[in-house]
């Protein structure tokens, strides 16, 4: 068994983060991603958001307590992990200078076949982000697999 | 000082300059885009562990990778390819907002591998106030294998119509449009 199934429902508390260009930058410089609307507040001014907004996939950067989570709870072995699937649903665009919440809970872990890896353990968690006045801004589960250790 | 300074972007980038995005209408069940990446390499899976705070040896330790994670060598993180798919969607929708956005990793991504990307509109519908446009959505390695599938769903405006001169919204002549 590669994963602790007892991990369900641990969660970790609501982070307080601000977005800032640079992190932006780092995620749109590394996927290659020059999109203006992301990078050049000119620009970014005559869209409908009228300014920057982060890029669809930016939820990805907020991890400070996923490891932690994942290590402490979960106990998985790092090196047997691996990402299967993730969706995000979208509420309102994430800005420069947004002071926003995030928070992490393990939400359904389990045992299924992969066809890749034949019986394989697997968790999902939930990841939410909001603004302080609480409105939603994204919210996104994502699935990993955990080989057995041989 | 410009982003293109700032973030040292390639002479050879693409760099996307639409001023406008698409309007429902513009978009037709079937319409397919595609994006094709350069060659993943370890410098930008070592940037993108710095990006997101993924730092899995499984993306940064050639060693852990092959010995203890048994994955014959390092690979790209799964949300790299989804990054190229959200730069391929976000390319054509321009500032038109996605409402919804999911991918699956079918198969590894390892450096030297090539990813083209794909969507293809396969839904139009209207909830509510919102019209609505589905695209299925994958990447492809340079032998053809899928790495990535998924779906994703965005909101576009109507394209205004011209009466008389004025610039309206199709619901103010719905009787025109339904006959």
């Amino acid at each position: 068994m590669a994963i602790n199934l007892n991990a369900l429902g641990a969660e970790t508390p609501w982070s307080e983060i601000t977005v800032t260009q640079e992190r932006i930058d780092a995620l749109c410089s590394c996927l290659g991603d020059y999109n203006p609307l992301y990078l050049d507040a000119d620009i970014a001014e005559h869209s409908i958001n009228k300014g920057v907004v982060a890029p669809p996939t930016f939820i990805n950067c907020f991890r400070d307590f996923k490891t932690v989570l994942v290590l402490s709870e979960a106990e998985v072995d790092l090196p047997l992990l691996l990402h299967a699937e993730q969706v995000i649903r979208y509420f309102k665009p994430v800005r420069p200078g947004d002071r926003v919440l995030h928070k992490i809970k393990v939400i359904d872990v389990g045992r299924k076949k992969s066809k890749t890896y034949g019986e394989i353990s697997f968790f999902t968690v939930l990841i939410k982000m909001k603004s302080p006045a609480d409105d939603r801004l994204v919210e996104a589960t994502q699935m990993f697999f955990v080989r057995d250790d041989k | 000082m410009e982003f293109k300074q700032r973030l040292a972007v390639p002479c050879e980038a693409k760099v996307p300059h639409q001023q406008q995005g698409p309007f429902f209408e513009d978009v037709t069940v079937g319409q397919m885009i595609e994006l094709m990446k350069p060659p993943i390499t370890r410098l930008q899976i070592a940037k993108f562990a710095g990006a997101s705070g993924d730092f899995n040896p499984s993306h940064v330790d050639e060693d852990i990778a092959r010995d203890i994670g048994g994955m014959g060598g390092v690979f790209a993180h799964g949300m790299i390819g989804m990054g190229f798919i959200g730069q391929l969607l976000t390319d054509f929708l321009w500032d038109r907002p996605l409402r919804m956005f999911s991918t699956r990793a079918t198969l590894v991504v390892r450096p030297g591998d090539t990813l083209t990307c794909r969507a293809t509109v396969s839904r139009k519908w209207v909830e509510d106030e919102d019209n609505l446009v589905e695209f299925e959505v994958e990447a492809v390695n340079q032998r053809g294998e899928v790495t990535h599938s998924g779906k994703a769903e965005a909101v576009l405006p109507h394209r205004p119509i011209a009466i008389k001169g004025e610039q309206k919204r199709p619901y103010l002549v719905q009787h025109r449009v339904i006959g």
